[in-house]
């Protein structure tokens, strides 16, 4: 799933050899820190306003780790009704409250049984990129 | 001990963790080409669709019971199968990969272990983190281990633990001959003869004539039945002795020009193969077909294998090879409906001779390809080709039922509410 991307230039040292190259460590991947278990995680992306309070805007790429089990407050993706929803876990003393922005937006789950979880939420990318940046390779930004 | 572990209604599961509206219905994945169904739900089992059913002859069944139907998305069960072995492998010292949807599992002989406990831990494990389920058998050799995976399936469990000769004993008293693994059409009608109906009357059989009627397969198998392993978990795999690639077009091709195109994007998938398991062929065989299906067409199936000067995985001399092949093959007037290319003399890339009198050198070849290959790892298969392949593909594959590629496609990711 992870692909490298840099491209990492010859270095063959004709003369003396570059004294730091005995010291080198693997450069800083973002994936070390996004994506923990990469045969588990699977990308969706937010198609509605209905976490923006959550800080969760339209069109954010949600990572979905499947290994994690949700706890109260979770944040989490589950399919509803021909639907796949993202909204936060809040277990309740006979229901399952699966809250958004708004009462109206929330989901309420009487048979908790029956409810399947898809995966939790680890983490959302929300693109600030600016419209006359998105050109060349930087079009792919969060572009799905 | 050893697991078995395969993928419950494989590519059906892979479509219904997506689309789990779909879950209870009848649904169907269709090979290639939309021909015949390649896989079914549970649903789909109960009314009676057979494996290899074709399409237009269970249309009519499948419409009435309201099913589903997929074409193969190959992009996504790959993935979702590479999702699985990875997730297996951390459950074991030794994987062996037996096919997309099934693997054997060394367990070792660890005293203390609770096998009924592990493999109840693995399962829902691998069941919840992949999304797919599993079933999963354990057995002190392989052959039991699958058996212990049918009988599982048989009782509608996840897991079925078979590590006590009582408990082997109780289960091959039922379990039919013919599901026994490696028991196939010859070997079955050659047992029923001898009036054996179960495992368990197979294992009452003296080794000395299972090695009489059956070859030494049999004889492995009927030890492996007492518990006593023969087979082996190979982790690496064995280099394939023939590579196929081919396809059928969506609809009759006349013309060479297209299916030299698909010749040449054959080339270019054998060739990527022989580089990926790092070999090389020295025989070719390039073929295409006519419908034998179509009593009004005139019939022609040529074939030829070409020996090539020296060994190679070049995917320039693959494609000139090929299409030249085809060249010689192809006639006028036929309504060809599939084309293929079969390597084999399949030999490791470092022991290709060269002839001392030849002024041969594929290094320029070789660091072509390996260019090619980073390229199309970086940008998508395909995204750099060969000119022959053509640019607009219409023969391409029938696949009118396609799902997305959600794992392996930035497109497709799913949108949640």
């Amino acid at each position: 799933m992870l692909r490298i991307k840099k491209q990492a230039a010859k270095r063959d040292v004709l003369g003396f050899r570059l004294p730091m190259l005995t010291h080198e460590e693997p450069t800083l991947d973002i994936t070390d820190i996004t994506i923990i278990d990469a045969d588990n995680t699977f990308f969706m992306r937010m198609g509605s306003e209905a976490m923006t309070g959550y800080q969760i805007g339209e069109d954010h790429v949600l990572v979905i780790d499947r290994t994690l089990t949700p706890v109260t407050g979770s944040i989490v993706v589950f399919f509803h009704e021909g639907y796949f929803y993202t909204r936060e876990y809040r277990p309740e003393k006979n229901k399952l409250v699966l809250k958004a922005n708004t009462p109206a937006e929330s989901i309420i789950i009487e048979d908790i049984q029956s409810w399947t979880c898809f995966g939790v939420v680890t983490l959302t990318l929300n693109p600030v990129i600016q419209p006359q940046h998105r050109v060349g390779r930087y079009s792919f930004v969060c572009a799905c | 001990m050893f697991a078995h572990v395969d993928i419950n209604n494989c590519y059906v599961s892979c479509e219904t963790l997506f689309q789990p509206q779909l879950k209870g219905r009848v649904v169907v994945v269709l090979s290639n080409n939309d021909g015949c169904v390649i896989a079914r739900s549970n649903e789909a089992k109960a009314i009676g669709i057979k494996m290899a059913d074709a399409e237009f002859v269970v249309r009519k069944v499948l419409e009435e019971h309201n099913a589903v139907i997929f074409s193969s998305n190959y992009a996504l069960y790959a993935d979702m199968s590479a999702r699985m072995m990875n997730n297996l492998a951390r459950y074991t010292y030794m994987l062996m990969v037996y096919s997309i949807d099934e693997a054997f599992m060394a367990l070792g002989n660890i005293s203390g272990l609770d096998l009924e406990k592990h493999a109840k831990m693995v399962s829902h494990n691998v069941m919840r983190d992949t999304g797919l389920s599993i079933t999963l058998g354990v057995g002190p050799t392989l052959a039991l281990a699958k058996l212990a995976n049918k009988s599982a399936k048989k009782l509608g469990r996840d897991y079925l633990v078979l590590d006590t000769e009582e408990l082997i004993a109780n289960t091959v008293k039922t379990f039919p001959i013919e599901d026994v693994w490696g028991i196939g059409r010859a070997y079955y009608t050659k047992l029923q003869e001898l009036n054996i109906k179960t495992a368990e009357d197979f294992r009452q059989l003296k080794p000395e004539l299972v090695r009489q009627h059956m070859t030494v397969q049999g004889w492995r198998l009927h030890q492996e039945l007492w518990g006593k392993p023969c087979n082996v978990i190979k982790d690496v795999a064995e280099r394939s002795k023939g590579i196929e690639s081919s396809q059928s077009f969506n609809n009759y091709q006349t013309e060479l020009e297209k299916i030299e195109e698909a010749t040449a994007m054959h080339s270019a998938t054998i060739a990527l193969k022989l580089r990926q398991q790092k070999s090389m062929a020295m025989l070719l065989t390039v073929y295409i077909r006519t419908n034998k299906h179509n009593v009004k067409h005139d019939q022609h199936y040529p074939s030829i294998t070409v020996k090539v000067p020296f060994a190679t995985n070049s995917t320039q001399e693959i494609t000139k090879i090929c299409v030249q092949a085809l060249r010689a093959i192809w006639q006028p007037g036929y309504n060809y409906l599939k084309t293929g290319i079969r390597a084999t003399g399949i030999i490791p890339a470092g022991e290709v001779q060269y002839n001392i009198f030849s002024n041969y050198d594929n290094s320029k070849q070789q660091m072509l390809s390996g260019v090619m290959d980073e390229i199309n790892a970086r940008y998508g298969r395909g995204a750099l080709r060969v000119a022959a392949e053509g640019y607009e593909k219409t023969w391409k594959m029938k696949q009118d039922f396609l799902s997305k590629q959600y794992t392996t496609c930035w497109k497709d990711i799913i949108v949640t509410r």
